[in-house]
This record gives C-alpha cells, structure tokens and sequence, in this order.
C-alpha cells in the first residue's frame, strides 16, 4: 500500500492492514498447541494429578507435572515459584499439569480428561487475614509478611507532639488488572544444540533470557529470546510469564510449542497491580502545612514473592513526595497470600497519590486533606469484579453500546460471562478515617468517555 | 460442504466444521489481522464484515457463514472508504501498540460504508462503542476517523 500521508510512526502502517505479526500470528510448521490444567482452588495439597487419560488422548504428545520436572523455582528476586505446582497450590489459577498437542483443541480435550485430587486447605485471604496469629504460611517456612522497607528522616515523634492537627488517613486500593489487549503467549522453538528459541509477549526480553536460562539449566548463551510486535503490557508482561510452560514443554517433545493465554486465564492467573492498605498520618500546622509523616503500607504480594519486596521499597520511596515534610517515618511490608499479583507501570503511584493532599489542608477541618486522583482509571480483578461488571454492564446498556448489531449472540446466550477488561476503579476506594467515617467524595474520572483506560502512553 | 466468500476468494468449509468464524481465518486461511482479544464480544478486536455489516468474529460460527461474505481488515484496509479509514489511523496517532487497530478500521469503514459520512464526533464514539483500546485514550482514534469521513464527503459527493 502507498500512503499519501505520512504515517504517525515507522509501524503503523502494518498495524493498520493486519500485516503486522504479533506472537499468536506467527505460523511455524511442526507446531504444537499447548494448554495447562490450572488449579480451581486458592489453596490445597496436592493428594494426585492422573495423566494417564489425558496422554493416551488423540494428537497428545506431552503431559507434564511437577513430578516430571527438576525442582527449579523461578522469580524476579526470590525465586520461589514452580512451574507446575509441586505438592501444593498457592492460588486459583496455578498451573498443575501443562499439555502439548496438535491443535489447540486437542489440548484442550486432554485437559478436560487430567484428573485433580486436591484436598483444600484453610486459605489466606485478605491483608488483614495473612497476619492474624495462627494463619497458615503461604509458603512453609516464610513469613507471611515480609521484610520491611522504611524510610526515616527528621523527629517525627516532636513533630507529632507538637502539631495543630492530626490527619489520619486509611485507604484500601484494589487489584488492577493491566488490560492489555493481546492475552499474554509465548512460541519456544528446540535449537539443534540442545538450546532455546522463545519468542514471547514481552516487555523485558532480558529478564526472560536469564530467567529461562536458570529456570533452564542452560547457558545464557543458548537462550534466545524474541520480542515481536507487542499488544501492550503496561507493566503486567515484565516476567517471564508463560515462557516457563512453552519451554518445558518444547523440551519434553523436542517439537515448537505455543501457548496463548484466553482472556479468562490471563486475569485469573497473572500479574494485577498489587492491592494494598495505606494507613497514614499527617502532623500539620495552622496553616496546613505538613510538619512530618508516618505511614505504613501493606501491598499484596500474591503467592509468590516476585518483585513485590522491590515494589514495597519503591512505593516507600515514592512516599517521601512531593510536597516536602520535615520528618518522615514511611514503611511498607509485602504481604503473601493466595492470589497472583505483580507489579503494573507506575508501581503503586495510584496508592500513593490517594495518600497526596490535592488541597490546603483547612484547620477547621484536617480530615479534608485527601481527596481522590482524577487521572486514574483502570480495570478491576478479582474482589468486586462482578460489581464491577454488572455496573458496565449497565453503563453499556445505557449507552447502546454495540448497538448497530454487534452484540453477540453467544454472550447472551450464554448470560453476561464475558470479562470487563477496564472499568473503572472509583467502585471499589474507600476513604476513610478511624472511626469508619467515609471521607471527601471519590473524585469521577471525567476523562473517560467510554469508561475504558486512559494512560496514553504505552 | 458448504462454502463462503472471504475476501473475494470462495472458501470452502468442511462438513461439521464447529470453529468460530476467527479459528478458520486465522488457522485456515492465515489470516492473523484479526485479532482475539478476549473470545467473549468485549474488545471488538476480531470485528469482520459479514454480509456488510460488523460482527465479532469470536462469537460467529464459521458455519453461520455459508453462503454469506466476509471481509477481514487484509480487505477491508485497502479498498475504497477502508483504505481511507486506514490512513487516516495511521496519520493521526490513532495506533500505538496496534493490537485493537484492525477491529477499530473495520468498525469505522463499515460505520463510514452505512452512509455515514457526514458523522458527528458524538456519532463516531458511539459507532466505535464496541472496540476496545488500552493505549491511546481514544481520542485520536475519533479524530482519525473524523477526518476519514471528510475525505469520504470529498471523494463521493452526495
């Protein structure tokens, strides 16, 4: 095609034809479709995983567990996460057995035929459940609250003592899904050496070359890792993601394998924004200026540690501004419990912009000092998810949307099952002080015309 | 055996064929600029044209097609209003990462197609109200599409 304007960057124009390829797109002979068996229970013991149906299966060629794999546990810093879950599954979602077969519906039939005997456990659910005395640990042997990350600076108890007022702040963010549109899947391809081919959605190849090649047993060297055209990310493709499975699997069988995440796996089982609770107190002047801060904050780490210690100093880091104060005490502890998370762009910012105070502090009424971000909106995941829906549901509705004889047969037929990728978080914030009392009023996202995402950069 | 016209060509469908309409162009015919974004009617990524009017490919049978004509972005995009449509995304911002932009063209030239060219911009938002981007706030999307339909106006006078 000849363009008669000039395009608004070098790859427009084959993203506007189709021609561009993205990891899904590419077309390998030999190919192999891969599918994982994923945990429905947050927290079990495994008791056995039957294969035996699933192997015998048509077009099957590889069905692998834990027991057909080495004891290699991957992670960005703490390298505690298992490939397929190893006698025990640590959220709904962990992959359990990984399948190779001909067509992505073989796979798929094979899954249905693997038998899960689980026996349930007591599950760790909320912040506040992961340290109550007597919670199970998450991972036996840690802590289900992690090491602190503090920042100090000045006299913040003389500060305190000294102040007008006191403003205390309590604020609970929820999960946030990134919302990529491209579901996260990785292609590995065998190299005659004995090495490893990944092509994979992500946004760190780096981090998955090392990764793999540890999780691996290989040399750097013999791990390549290819990035094509990426369908955004915004933080949630940063690891290694599903190269693990496609690797494992691409070894068992020497063949190219690829897997694809569906929508309904990528949210269950990869990396939203941590939750968090943000407790914070403000020593302030008559005038309302800000003499000395405390917080603590308590991000959710998810099962596994991934990068949420890094994220924990991170957010205590980003807490010392913007507005100065003399005296700060700010710490923040990773939490591990039953759920996946990792960290999307802008680590916490939104958490800790809640915490910000958009307006002069008025002596009369300290409690006012926190209000809501106007630029933030984003999708939801897990708790409230289904309010969260329900309410776009709505807001759809409301507004024709697919109105022109879109709306699709199969999802009425099949009720409202399809995910909201991005509505907006406002739902689901509270603010308020200690005693319970709802502070300020959530600000609406007025740049939102359709209620979807609005960072404009990816 | 049944058949339909995809892009012009007519394709054969095998007897008890049970894929979605995107699994056949995708896997049979290779054609991959049409995306699957979350298989449930929500992203509009995999939008086609089918018998002149936009469908989510996730949620048609391939079998629904027969006899019927479909057209996917590898068309859509470089014929008449589409191409126009088209270059317009691709001159005004209106694709970053580009993963939603095929069912974005194929939901504007289908809406620009239905004689609505002289469009407001209150109009384009809601006739693109089923496609779904992350990246680029909308915004250049409308415009782009707005600017596609002046062109429209100039090119077939009505």
């Amino acid at each position: 095609m000849t363009w008669s304007r000039t395009p608004s960057r070098p790859d427009a124009g084959i993203k506007v034809t189709g021609a561009a390829r993205y990891t899904e797109d590419i077309r390998h002979e030999d190919l192999l479709f891969a599918a994982a068996v994923r945990s429905p229970l947050a927290a079990a013991r495994i008791i056995r995983v039957g294969v035996d149906a699933a192997r015998a299966a048509d077009g099957v060629h590889a069905v692998l567990t834990a027991d057909d794999l080495p004891d290699r546990r991957w992670g960005t810093l703490i390298q505690d996460q298992p490939i397929p879950a190893r006698d025990a599954v640590r959220f709904a979602g962990e992959p359990i057995a990984l399948i190779a077969a001909e067509t992505a519906a073989a796979a798929r039939a094979a899954a249905a035929r693997v038998e899960l005997e689980l026996e349930p456990t007591e599950p760790v659910v909320g912040i506040a459940a992961a340290f109550k005395d007597g919670a199970p640990e998450v991972i036996p042997g840690r802590p289900n609250v992690g090491p602190v990350a503090r920042v100090r600076r000045g006299d913040v108890d003389a500060a305190f003592r000294d102040a007008t007022h006191v403003v205390r702040t309590r604020i609970e963010s929820g999960r946030v899904y990134q919302g990529y549109i491209e579901p996260r899947a990785t292609l590995a391809e065998p190299e005659p050496d004995g090495g490893i081919i990944v092509t994979t959605t992500s946004e760190a190849p780096f981090v998955v070359r090392a990764g793999l090649a540890a999780l691996l047993d290989l040399p750097m060297s013999k791990v390549v890792v290819k990035v094509p055209v990426l369908g955004g990310g915004f933080g949630g493709k940063l690891h290694l993601g599903l190269a693990p499975l496609a690797a494992v699997l691409c070894q068992a069988t020497g063949r190219p394998v690829r897997i694809v995440a569906t929508r309904e796996e990528d949210m269950h089982a990869c990396n939203p924004r941590q939750n968090s609770v943000v407790a914070l107190e403000s020593a302030v002047d008559a005038d309302g200026t800000i003499l000395a801060r405390r917080s603590r904050v308590w991000l959710d780490s998810g099962a596994y540690a991934f990068d949420t210690p890094a994220i924990a100093s991170l957010a205590t880091l980003l807490a010392t501004g913007p507005y100065r104060a003399p005296a700060l005490d700010l710490q923040t502890w990773p939490v591990y419990r039953r759920t996946p998370a990792r960290p999307v762009r802008h680590a916490l910012r939104p958490a800790r912009r809640w915490c910000t105070p958009t307006r002069r502090t008025s002596p009369t009424s300290p409690t006012r000092s926190a209000s809501m971000p106007s630029r933030f909106a984003a999708a939801t995941f897990a708790r409230g998810r289904s309010r969260a829906i329900r309410r776009a549901t709505q807001r759809c509705r409301h507004r024709g949307l697919r109105g022109r004889g879109h709306r699709p047969h199969r999802a009425m037929a099949t009720g409202e099952r399809g995910h909201v990728a991005e509505t907006r978080v406002r739902d689901r914030l509270r603010l308020v002080d200690d005693d319970g009392n709802a502070l300020g009023r959530d600000r609406r996202d007025e740049r939102g015309r359709h209620g979807h995402a609005l960072d404009r950069r990816d | 055996m049944s058949s339909f016209v995809c892009n012009g060509v007519t394709r054969e469908l095998a007897e008890g064929d049970c894929r979605l309409l995107i699994e056949v162009l995708r896997e049979d015919f290779g054609l991959t600029g049409t995306k699957l974004g979350c298989g449930t009617g929500d992203c509009g990524a995999c939008a086609v044209v089918l018998d002149g009017t936009a469908v989510n490919s996730c949620l048609v049978y391939a079998s629904e097609c027969a006899g019927r004509e479909v057209q996917t972005v590898e068309h859509v995009a470089s014929n008449g209003i589409g191409a126009l449509v088209a270059e317009a995304f691709a001159a005004a911002g209106a694709v970053q990462c580009g993963i939603c932009t095929p069912g974005f063209v194929v939901a504007a030239t289908e809406f620009l197609a239905d004689g609505h060219s002289d469009c407001t911009r209150a109009e384009v938002e809601v006739a693109l109200s089923g496609n779904l981007c992350r990246c680029t706030g909308y915004l250049p999307i409308v415009d782009a599409v707005l600017d596609a339909a002046s062109r429209v106006r100039d090119e077939v006078p009505s």
